[in-house]
């Protein structure tokens, strides 16, 4: 039954109902009211009452929440990128938080506002040099590079100004190109390894026929010369079917970012069952892909971060939803099942954002960022199988609230409870 | 970023403590850069729009974790192009709000659908041409006492009637609330972050000065109500919401709540 209008202004009005009753007055702390007149008038006669009050609560998450993993196999070192706190973290490989300290110290940090890190999601090591990678998700369009001398609140030692909401990053270390993933509108961006400033990518992946759809994470095979991205779904179409591309000019060195939206089709809008695509490792424009995992036996749910395995050809997919590492054959194809899946509660997986196979050392590496850890495995783990090593940034069972730059707020006055969006 | 997710904490959640539920999964639809939630005391649902599948998406108010919409609002007769930016729902008269704002200046509107719509439905009414004044829209509240609408925007804020529909020009203008803002439909208090209260993608956390607090039928450059600020700090974040059963205001951040105790305006 729907109330009428009436009846409803009513209901919105009473002492109790809904839309803001009047109910008891709690004291105010640390009031300082600097006057109190009338509240009301025009601009010529209010005056405004001034009230200093702290906030009465505040919820936060005081440690490192790990949202991206590489492994520096070169300087033995694990990089997990601290989203909570914006900062990037570098630990021994080995470290492994013994389970009654409260966590374990980084070998080095690099955070604060001088380093452009902020709602940081996706990070890549060269494996040689060990520059870190870093790509933004959020508020700050730059792809940040660090060399191995850089720590604290310092500038990075290069930068390239991005598109909005970048998720993952990957280099052809043979061909020297950078990949990254733009979730929305989707794309993958291809610039050569050292771009910085305002440089042009080399060519972008983009279009209704490369079925992307809030493209994620993104992982390279040389030695088949293929692309893998990894989406969740949402998509919507372009004018032209020209999103990122159409501010590329040919023969350009440098490019002015366009608007994310502006040339989107108003409803065009559709959800996609997740997937990763395959690709030509060269593949631009509007290519479609070589194959799709897709459908109901893969298990995807929002996958994220996704790893290869060259050596052995296994694709590792972080599965945050779900508290799962999927692992497909790398040459999967339609809708299949994983061949192995890591879950369960001697796992330690809490919505695992990061994955990261190691081959040098036989290991898989995981960033949850619901547990405040870092927990690797055999490369070969499966099923319910306790990690060979933790890392933990906070003690065990701290609470991880899992804020992502809080976009929105309500509160649900039936439960009384507040809610906040990511 | 990494997670999207709604997650709902207890009222009287204080420093680092984990959600009493999470809405997230393929299932629910939705994704980032939703950057109005509102929740629909009347009918116990959460509305949102999900600015990456072009669609408003309805949950039901208790969901919990990868839960289906009730509704989905998509589709082409919808005109919906990048709604993340405000949704809203007027319960009374059964209405949800969508402002298309942001970047594209010249070529912003409000939408109006039925609550209860459902898949690729067209809007009953849409606010939009020049004389509109939309530039930059970001956030909506609908005051269904007094038959208005409030629209930050770089203009200002702008007032409309509520069943207004095409080219019209705003009844009012509002220089002061610019950035998120809710509203007290008994008092007609625009509740706001002031001063830019926006930056891109909700970044206000650290940068937003005070909350301050104007009537809906102010005029042109009028100082707000009441004016509050935390004396030891930042305020704490861009997005607002209120409980009026406890008249506090709660400001998200970038990682973080803080809840104000703020009774003088309920």
């Amino acid at each position: 039954m729907i109330p009428c209008v009436c009846g409803m202004l009513a209901l919105l009005l009473s002492l109790n109902g809904p839309y803001f009753g009047l109910m008891r007055a709690e004291a105010p702390q640390q009031e300082q009211v600097a006057a109190r007149p009338t509240p009301a008038g025009s601009a010529d006669t209010r005056k405004t009452i001034q009230i200093k009050r702290a906030p009465a609560r505040v919820v936060k998450d005081p440690n490192s929440s790990f949202s991206a993993v590489a492994v520096d196999v070169g300087h033995n070192e694990i990089v997990l990128q601290d989203e909570n706190l914006g900062q990037i973290m570098v630990y021994d490989r080995q470290e492994n938080t013994p389970p009654r300290a409260a966590l374990s110290e980084p070998k080095r940090i690099i955070g604060g506002s001088a380093t452009k890190v902020a709602m940081n999601c996706g990070v890549y090591v060269d494996p040689v040099s060990g520059d870190i990678y870093n790509v933004n998700g959020d508020t700050q369009d730059w792809l940040t590079v660090w060399s191995r001398d850089k720590k604290g609140n310092v500038p990075p030692t290069r930068e390239l100004e991005t598109p909005h909401r970048t998720f993952g990053v990957v280099v052809d270390e043979e061909a020297k190109e950078m990949f990254v993933t733009i979730q929305h509108p989707p794309a993958v961006v291809v610039w050569p390894k050292m771009a910085q400033g305002k440089d042009a990518p080399v060519r972008i992946l983009e279009g209704e026929k490369t079925l992307l759809a809030e493209a994620q994470g993104v992982a390279v095979d040389t030695k088949n010369q293929l692309l893998y991205v990894s989406n969740q779904g949402a998509y919507a179409r372009h004018n032209n079917n020209l999103g990122w591309s159409r501010a590329l000019q040919p023969g350009a060195k440098t490019w002015e970012i366009p608007d994310r939206i502006l040339d989107l089709i108003p409803g065009t809008g559709e959800f996609h069952d997740p997937s990763i695509n395959v690709y030509p490792l060269k593949a631009g424009g509007d290519t479609p892909p070589l194959r799709m995992i897709q459908g109901s036996k893969t298990g995807l749910n929002w996958p994220t971060h996704i790893s290869v395995d060259v050596d052995h050809q296994e694709l590792y997919v972080a599965n945050p939803v779900t508290h799962e590492v999927l692992v497909f054959r790398a040459s999967a194809s339609g809708n299949v099942a994983p061949i192995r899946v890591l879950k369960g509660s001697h796992t330690n997986l809490s919505y695992p954002q990061g994955v990261f196979v190691d081959t040098k050392n036989d290991e898989l590496v995981v960033a949850n960022f619901g547990n405040h850890s870092s927990t690797i495995y055999r490369r070969t783990a499966s099923g319910d199988t306790a990690p060979i090593r933790m890392i933990r940034s906070a003690p065990p069972n701290a609470p991880a609230p899992m804020f992502g730059n809080i976009g929105s707020a309500t509160y649900d006055t039936k439960r009384n409870e507040f809610l906040t969006f990511n | 970023m990494a997670f999207p997710q709604i997650a709902a904490f207890a009222r009287l959640a204080d420093g680092n403590v984990a959600p009493t539920r999470r809405i997230a999964g393929q299932a629910t639809k939705i994704g980032r850069a939703s950057h109005d939630v509102t929740y629909d005391e009347v009918n116990d649902e959460v509305v949102l729009a999900s600015a990456n599948g072009q669609a408003v998406i309805t949950l039901p108010g208790g969901a919990n974790g990868d839960t289906p919409p009730r509704r989905v609002i998509q589709g082409p007769h919808t005109q919906i192009q990048s709604p993340g930016r405000g949704a809203t729902v007027d319960a009374v008269h059964n209405e949800i709000w969508v402002v298309e704002g942001r970047d594209r200046p010249g070529d912003e509107y409000i939408l109006v659908f039925p609550r209860n719509a459902n898949g690729d439905v067209a809007p009953i009414r849409v606010i939009k041409g020049s004389n509109t004044m939309l530039k930059g829209a970001r956030s909506i509240i609908v005051d269904p006492i007094r038959n208005l609408i409030a629209v930050s925007s770089n203009n200002g804020c702008l007032i409309f009637n509520r069943t207004d529909n095409g080219n019209v020009k705003p009844r009012a203008v509002i220089k002061g609330p610019t950035g998120k803002f809710r509203l007290i439909p008994s008092k007609g208090y625009i509740v706001a972050v002031k001063g830019t209260g926006g930056g891109d993608d909700g970044d206000e956390e650290g940068r937003s000065g005070s909350l301050a607090v104007w009537n809906i039928t102010d005029e042109g450059n009028i100082p707000p109500l009441y004016q509050l600020t935390n004396p030891n700090g930042p305020i704490g974040g861009g997005s607002v919401a209120l409980n009026p059963n406890n008249k506090e205001v709660i400001l998200g951040g970038r990682t973080s709540v803080s809840i104000y105790s703020f009774p003088e305006i309920f």
